[in-house]
């Protein structure tokens, strides 16, 4: 029996009193108020009326969200952001190039005076060497605060789906251990010029408006790594963010250039 | 021949990274969640809304699933969530368009299709808290059980709402009011409307 019986109308013994699950004395105490009483009488029938006309419903086919475009679907991405989404996606992508288009003046010309900087000061981690390529070590996510980047590393590289979920691994390590958080070295492998970070004469603001469009990330999201490459033959763009949601994580994201859509990701908690 | 794989195995590959298990994961639940949404909700647009938010939050929190309740309850409950919040947000002059009424299985009965447009019509009018019972026990052959663990209710409380709502059902359809009286007592457990993000998962 229920803790919940209404000793007036027994409402939880009749829906299984419809169903005719009910059996010896319940069934009999059912009755009994049945008997005498109207309102329960009159449900009754309309309940009954209401299970067949539930019976009848079919269901209908959802919109297959599985095999449309996934970019909406990012840990970093907020319901809010849905909304806008569906009804103009590139709302936020306008958002989000014109924020980054405001620092890009700022960025580039703090790669080209910091782009000479030796490596081999990095091994000290010193605020000055780690944040070479960067302007200033800003909170990301502050609306209007001076928003910094690093410039884009152009090695040449061709990515796989293994080599990159190795470099976000590395990368989400050195996250981890920069305080505060800036620049990372640049990536592991083949033709590490020592002493140097490459850069590309592509627009930081350009590729990091293209990963925000691609991957669905908030305008206030500050790339902590760029790199202009290959994925799987295809001309891309690597980034690497930190999440802003309760579970920290590094998110190395790889979009291809010609349309921004995403070609991979990968997750590193922190 | 390899054999499918089951939900666990897609989480555990999802909480790894792998977007194409979740993709999976989707396919799978998609239908169930879609249909929750459009019967609670009343509009294709606001299912296709509160779908991609339940998606979406179970993507973001996908990190904290345990396993201890089955996969399908844990979304079961984020998609509830993102209903309410719909149904939080929605004006109170929304009205339903002829358009969102659902095309039955059997397309060229014209009397099928009035008649599941009626009920669909009808199920809107009856308050939320019973709909949802409907929805869950009566389209869905969601267990009595399983949906008093779902809303965190007793099972009593599960029948009792169960019972109201087809009444209330029955009612609209007659074109009387579904609310004869329009809420439980006071004494009643109102319906388990957890943070969107943090729905609380059975331990």
């Amino acid at each position: 029996m229920s803790e919940r019986a209404d000793d007036r109308h027994p409402d939880d013994l009749l829906s299984d009193y419809v169903d005719g699950r009910l059996d010896g004395e319940a069934r009999a105490a059912v009755e009994r108020h049945l008997a005498t009483c109207v309102r329960c009488q009159d449900d009754l029938v309309t309940a009954r009326a209401g299970a067949q006309a539930l019976a009848s419903l079919p269901e209908v086919d959802p919109p297959g969200l599985a095999d449309g475009p996934l970019d909406w679907l990012t840990p970093s991405a907020t319901v809010a952001d849905l909304a806008t989404r569906r009804v103009g996606g590139r709302t936020r992508w306008q958002r989000a190039t014109v924020a980054l288009a405001a620092a890009a003046v700022v960025v580039v010309l703090a790669g080209v005076v910091t782009v000479s900087l030796s490596r081999s000061e990095k091994q000290a981690s010193t605020s000055a060497g780690a944040r070479a390529p960067s302007v200033s070590a800003t909170q990301p996510g502050l609306g209007g605060a001076l928003v910094s980047g690093p410039a884009v590393v152009d090695q040449g590289r061709s990515y796989t789906a293994s080599t990159i979920e190795d470099l976000a691994h590395r990368l989400a390590t050195d996250v981890e251990a920069s305080a505060p958080p800036g620049v990372l070295p640049s990536p592991p492998g083949q033709s590490q010029a020592p002493g140097k970070i490459q850069t590309s004469p592509l627009d930081p603001a350009t590729v990091a408006g293209c990963l925000a469009g691609g991957a669905g990330l908030a305008a206030t999201d500050t790339p902590l790594y760029l790199e202009a490459a290959t994925y799987q033959g295809v001309p891309a763009y690597v980034g690497g963010f930190r999440t802003s949601d309760s579970h920290p994580a590094f998110l190395l994201v790889v979009v291809g250039r010609a349309d921004c859509s995403i070609l991979y990701e990968a997750r590193q908690p922190l | 021949m390899t054999e499918p794989l089951d939900d666990a195995d897609l989480v555990r590959r999802a909480q790894g990274g792998d977007r194409s298990a979740f993709a999976d994961l989707m396919r799978r639940h998609e239908r169930r969640i879609y249909n929750l949404a459009y019967r609670m909700l009343g509009t294709r647009d606001d299912a296709h809304d509160a779908t991609q938010e339940a998606f979406l939050a179970c993507y973001r929190n996908l990190g904290r699933f345990r396993g201890d309740s089955a996969f399908g309850t844990w979304l079961h409950r984020i998609a509830l969530n993102a209903c309410y919040d719909s149904l939080r947000r929605r004006r109170p002059t929304t009205s339903l368009d002829q358009e969102d009424a659902p095309e039955p299985a059997v397309a060229d009965h014209a009397d099928a299709a009035t008649a599941a447009a009626d009920v669909h019509r009808a199920l809107q009018e009856v308050p939320e808290e019973f709909r949802v019972v409907l929805i869950l026990h009566e389209l869905q052959d969601v267990s009595v059980e399983e949906v008093a663990a779902m809303l965190d209710v007793p099972i009593g409380t599960v029948k009792s709402r169960l019972f109201r709502g087809r009444a209330a059902l029955g009612r609209a359809l007659t074109g009387g009011s579904p609310a004869r009286e329009e809420r439980e007592p006071a004494s009643a457990t109102p319906p388990s409307k957890p943070p969107a993000d943090h729905p609380p998962i059975q331990r």
